[in-house]
């Protein structure tokens, strides 16, 4: 476990450990800005600005004319526009809500290669060699009972039970107290997968939806729509079913991407285990030699 | 001749799985234990798991001591769902309301399994039985209880969830004689939702097979586990929380460097990146002793799921004395842990990390949770009770205070 709860011997510890937190914090600001300024990713950048400017198709655009013939014909295609909307903008809509979930999907993905850049970025920095820092009681008490150690040890069992065992509150408190010294973490594939469910709820574009109404006068609307849209179905079908191909193609698309996300997010967190566990096994051996001079854990 | 208590559930069956599922299958073995007369209607299907298809044969059978007829399954309809009237609901008449629900909710129900001659025969038999239905979402539910009337009793099994919200169910909910929540959070959730009077909705609690002992140290040894073992049983998808599980252990596990195994039980697929595979077992659909051996052998069993009424594997975990770390934004489970004393509750990876620490690091305090977990499940999940608050609550008698003793407690298949 972290603590804050450091009691250096000394004042050039607390001067050692401050300097490694620079340099580490130095070299994070250096990492990000090397991936920032990297062509790739302000390649990347231009394409999810462009994604941002082109992703709502607008079935209303302006029709004009300049000479007379050219205004009647406007005027025509704007009658017949505003006549077929019944039909035209819900599929419309229906497109606009899967781009605004595929955009969003995609944004999130580039801030999760960047996150990750970051960790990947953490670790080069933390293969540097560790020099010795400052004891706490708290990972003296966390060696001691870690399980693995208790296993090790043959201490299964060992331990007795305290005399007034803490009640549920007491122990929330302490698990707060604790909790407000853990660095933070995101977890943004929770936001990817939200994204991804979303995006593949809207994949679907539908020219079929029921036409319907109450009244007599809405029925009577409602049959010749359904009259209308059959008759049209020769035009308008097959521009929606290729449609939801690209759309469920670029769906599975990003699943793929984030399935790879998250195998390359293992590795780094498999990775920083080992290179943690290490660390501990060191202080734990450092520190049966030098009974208050273990190396800093980190997190 | 005594009304014939006429479970009605989806899926049933002995290898049928499922949270309301082995609920149903457990109260009609208590029902039938105490004497209450009590019959399963059900489908043909499996379960949830499998695909909406015949399983089991048509007719009648006999499980656990109790008759069960089966019918032909209705799958649900094809995409888009056009929403979908069982003759049975058409020959009585449509609710007033039907038309007023909106459209997404009725292709809702006609999205999901149902039985047209289940209903037919609800209908018809209306006057002899009194129907419990179980769990909420489903047709045999929402149509069920609108065939069977003042006859028709609820365990929904609800959640916090968007579909709980939706208009179809706030009228069934409405329209039952009552509602018998598995869990005091859960009887606050409905009345909360459905606005319904106090006595409609009774708290008759769920129980669970009191007699497995599982063995930690035989189930370690067997799989080579060393270190810190965690326990998750489950479905293993977005609804019960189990991606995050996972990604909150996956960072747990690199900043700390412990070595830990979590051990997972379920029947549905689940993919695991591979460099988390050393930290994670997963043994799919296993036997009852080898789920209750992997309980044994945990450390501290995880429910991260908000989803619940009431968490059975949470009281099988503490039937075999391992604290429990539940999601603080569940009250269900939340409430249990308060009650119990039998764990601890995280809001968010930080408290996660601190609370498994506090345990993980500490053998005795994880003991003595997991010995208040185990009393607490003892004295409020038995099965005898809550078939006689069931009773109870159907035949609207005074609910019985408990006369048997723990040791005597039912074995519950």
């Amino acid at each position: 476990m972290t603590a804050n709860s450091h009691q250096p011997d000394s004042a050039p510890e607390i001067a050692a450990i401050l300097d490694q937190l620079r340099t580490a914090v130095r070299a994070q600001r250096m990492a990000r800005q090397r991936i920032i300024d990297d062509p790739l990713h302000r390649a990347l950048q231009r394409s999810l600005d462009d994604i941002e400017i082109t992703r709502v198709v607008s079935a209303h655009w302006p029709i004009t004319g300049r000479t007379l013939p050219q205004k009647a014909i406007a005027l025509v295609n704007k009658v017949v526009r505003r006549y077929l909307r019944w039909y035209i903008n819900p599929i419309v809509e229906q497109q606009n809500a899967f781009n605004d979930a595929a955009a969003r999907t995609l944004r999130l993905l580039a801030e999760a290669y960047l996150e990750l850049a970051d960790q990947v970025a953490d670790q080069q920095e933390a293969s540097a060699p560790m020099q010795p820092g400052a004891t706490t009681d708290a990972d003296a008490e966390n060696d001691a009972d870690d399980p693995a150690v208790e296993a090790a040890n043959g201490m299964q069992g060992a331990d007795e039970d305290p005399p007034e065992p803490p009640t549920y509150d007491e122990l929330m408190a302490q698990v707060r107290a604790r909790a407000a010294t853990e660095p933070p973490a995101r977890f943004i594939e929770l936001e990817l997968h939200n994204a991804l469910t979303q995006t593949q709820s809207c994949q679907q574009v539908s020219a079929h939806w029921k036409l319907t109404g109450h009244t007599f006068i809405e029925k009577l609307v409602a049959l010749h729509n359904r009259i209308v849209r059959q008759y049209l179905r020769w035009l308008i079908n097959p521009i929606v079913e290729q449609q939801n191909a690209a759309n469920q193609a670029l769906t599975s698309a990003l699943h793929s991407l984030i399935r790879i996300d998250a195998a390359l997010r293992a590795n780094v967190a498999a990775l920083r285990a080992s290179r943690q566990r290490i660390r501990r096994l060191r202080a734990n051996r450092y520190g049966r030699h030098h009974h208050h001079c273990r190396p800093m854990v980190r997190s | 001749m005594a009304d014939i208590i006429t479970i009605v559930v989806p899926w049933f069956g002995p290898d049928t799985a499922g949270g309301a599922e082995t609920q149903a299958r457990q109260l009609a073995a208590a029902l039938h234990a105490l004497g209450a007369p009590v019959e399963v209607w059900s489908t043909d299907g499996r379960d949830s798991f499998s695909l909406p298809v015949p399983h089991y044969r048509t007719g009648a059978d006999v499980v656990d001591g109790v008759s069960v007829q089966r019918f032909p399954i209705t799958p649900p309809r094809p995409a888009p769902h056009e929403p979908y009237v069982p003759a049975a609901v058409q020959r009585v008449g449509l609710p007033a309301d039907w038309n007023s629900f909106p459209d997404h909710e009725r292709r809702l129900l006609a999205s999901l399994v149902s039985s047209d001659a289940l209903l037919d025969a609800i209908a018809a038999e209306r006057n002899k039985r009194r129907f419990l239905f179980i769990p909420y979402p489903f047709p045999t539910t929402f149509w069920g209880t609108m065939l069977a009337g003042d006859r028709g009793y609820l365990i929904p099994c609800l959640h916090d969830e968007p579909y709980a919200r939706y208009t179809t169910y706030r009228w069934m909910f409405r329209h039952t004689r009552r509602v018998l929540a598995n869990s005091p959070a859960e009887r606050a959730l409905a009345l909360r939702l459905y606005d319904l009077p106090p006595d409609r909705v009774i708290t008759a609690g769920e129980g669970i097979d009191l007699t497995p002992r599982g063995d930690g140290d035989a189930f370690r040894r067997r799989h080579g586990l060393r270190g810190a073992v965690l326990r998750y049983a489950g479905r293993r998808d977005t609804s019960k929380n189990f991606p995050m599980l996972l990604m909150y252990l996956r960072e747990y596990w690199a900043r700390r460097g412990t070595p830990l195994t979590l051990v997972l039980t379920g029947r549905d697929p689940v993919e695991i990146p591979a460099p988390l595979r050393p930290i994670v077992l997963d043994l799919g659909d296993v036997d009852i002793q080898e789920r209750h051996d992997a309980y044994a052998a945990a450390d501290v069993f995880i429910q991260p799921s908000t989803y619940e009424s009431f968490s059975i594997v949470l009281m099988e975990s503490w039937l075999q004395g391992v604290p429990a770390l539940v999601n603080a934004h569940c009250d269900v489970t939340r409430e249990a842990v308060e009650a119990s004393g039998g764990g601890l509750s995280f809001d968010g990876f930080a408290g996660f990390a601190a609370a498994l620490d506090l345990l993980l690091e500490n053998r005795a305090l994880r003991r003595t949770l997991g010995a208040r977990g185990r009393a607490w499940v003892l004295e409020n999940c038995r099965w005898d009770d809550v078939a006689r608050r069931t009773i109870a609550a159907i035949f609207e008698h005074k609910v019985p205070i408990r006369t048997t003793p723990p040791s005597r407690t039912l074995h519950i298949p």
